[in-house]
């Protein structure tokens, strides 16, 4: 969740139509928020609020505006809240109300006010979401809110201190908007997952979270990575295992030298004919008067392949088929 | 694919399958180093045809590359042949 608060600092922003003299006033020492004379002509405020930093099309979970009341009366107007629906809206040297307006607003039922005290409006975000929402909103816009009538009776007027006019306790109309930003629109990947090129081919490492993945190269903190520290098919291939049985020999070795530095998971397959399956391994076999086994073991450097035989009349080879799966970890 | 046979006769004892072979896998051997050879064969995309296919100049010796990428078991009926360097149908008393 994100805040952008702002309290009005300069009098361009802030500013009144005056039924009285039939004109914008600002830069003055009060604003009227809204109210009407006895004849029923308006008076109405606008406060500009600049460098509004929330993303376009955040999602605005609440906002809200406040001034601080200049009299203490029993006047009370109704009126509503409408943004400048722009999408950077220009200063308040000028009467805004022929800018165009939000759909989106808030009624607001205001007074009797004390003197010196603030007054928060209901919760305005539907009117902020609209703005933020403009195709060619960006953060770090101003926006403007303007205050409309609902009803208000004749001979009543609040007023707000203006920047001008701050003494003792007052304070400048202030906005608040609570929010989610929207994601950024960019190309990077995720901050838990990076795609990187190593010098032959395309890598991908996706670290556990709070852990910084271009950085971390402790397996342990890995979730995956296709450099090392996870179970991954690697190579495989075959060869055999000759027995001279003629010879009268009873075993027979192959190896394949990995050279890989440390001893790599592996699965070994056998079979003793050309037609059969392949068998995991070790594996046995048997038949009327036969006998084989096969299996073997693994080193830093070698897969080293072992078969053995009894009752065999002749000459035997077993077709063997291995793969080795890249799994160096350096705990 | 990387075949393994020996320097004497020929013989295909072992194999590393694959199609692009690189570093770790030229660091890997079968058999014994003294007695026994190899032959590697990566393919490579070729422009004109915009496809993969074994980085050989001999077409036949491509074809039986290519059909041994298909059945890999066939490579036991071949044998290298020890002057060449290339595949050959192995004979009945090979």
């Amino acid at each position: 969740m994100s805040q952008y608060t702002q309290s009005i600092t300069d009098g361009i922003n802030d500013g009144y139509y005056s039924e009285y003299t039939d004109s914008w006033i600002y830069g003055s020492q009060s604003v009227a928020i809204y109210g009407k004379n006895n004849t029923g002509l308006e008076n109405y405020g606008a406060y500009r609020f600049t460098n509004v930093t929330v993303p376009q099309a955040s999602v605005i979970t609440s906002a809200y505006f406040r001034f601080c009341a200049e009299y203490s009366g029993a006047a009370t107007v109704n009126s509503k809240i409408y943004g400048i629906d722009e999408d950077n809206t220009d200063d308040l040297t000028t009467d805004p109300s022929p800018r165009p307006r939000t759909t989106e607003n808030t009624n607001w039922d205001i007074g009797p006010c004390t003197q010196f005290t603030e007054y928060t409006s209901p919760d305005i975000k539907d009117v902020i979401q609209e703005i933020v929402d403009r195709n060619g909103w960006v953060s770090g816009s101003a926006l403007a809110l303007i205050f409309q009538d609902n009803g208000t009776s004749n001979d009543n007027t609040i007023w707000a201190f203006a920047l001008e006019g701050l003494w003792l306790t007052a304070t400048s109309a202030y906005l608040e908007i609570n929010f989610i930003p929207s994601p950024t629109k960019n190309t990077s990947i995720s901050a838990l997952a990076y795609i990187y090129k190593p010098p032959a081919t395309m890598a991908l490492k996706i670290t556990k979270p709070t852990y910084q993945v271009l950085s971390e190269t402790n397996p342990a903190n890995l979730i995956f990575s296709s450099d090392y520290g996870t179970l991954k098919y690697f190579a495989s291939g075959t060869t055999s295992i000759f027995i001279d049985v003629d010879g009268l020999a009873v075993a027979g070795t192959a190896n394949f030298e990995h050279n890989l530095g440390y001893e790599p998971y592996v699965e070994v397959y056998a079979k003793r004919a050309v037609g059969d399956n392949y068998e995991y391994c070790p594996t046995i076999g048997t038949g009327a008067s036969t006998f084989w086994t096969i299996t073997y073991k693994v080193t830093n450097t070698h897969i080293l392949f072992y078969a053995e035989q009894a009752g065999f009349s002749s000459n035997i080879t077993f077709y063997i088929k291995f793969f080795i799966f890249r799994n160096k970890i350096d705990l | 694919m990387i075949i393994f046979y020996k320097k004497s006769t020929g013989k295909i004892i072992g194999t590393i399958e694959g199609r692009i072979h690189g570093p770790e896998h030229k660091n890997m051997w079968i058999g014994d180093r003294k007695k026994t050879s190899r032959v590697i064969y990566n393919w490579k995309k070729n422009k004109r045809l915009k496809e993969y296919q074994p980085d050989v100049k001999d077409k036949k010796q491509m074809e039986i590359i290519k059909n041994i990428d298909k059945k890999p078991k066939i490579v036991y009926d071949f044998v290298v042949d020890t002057n060449t360097k290339k595949l050959a149908k192995k004979k009945k008393n090979d």
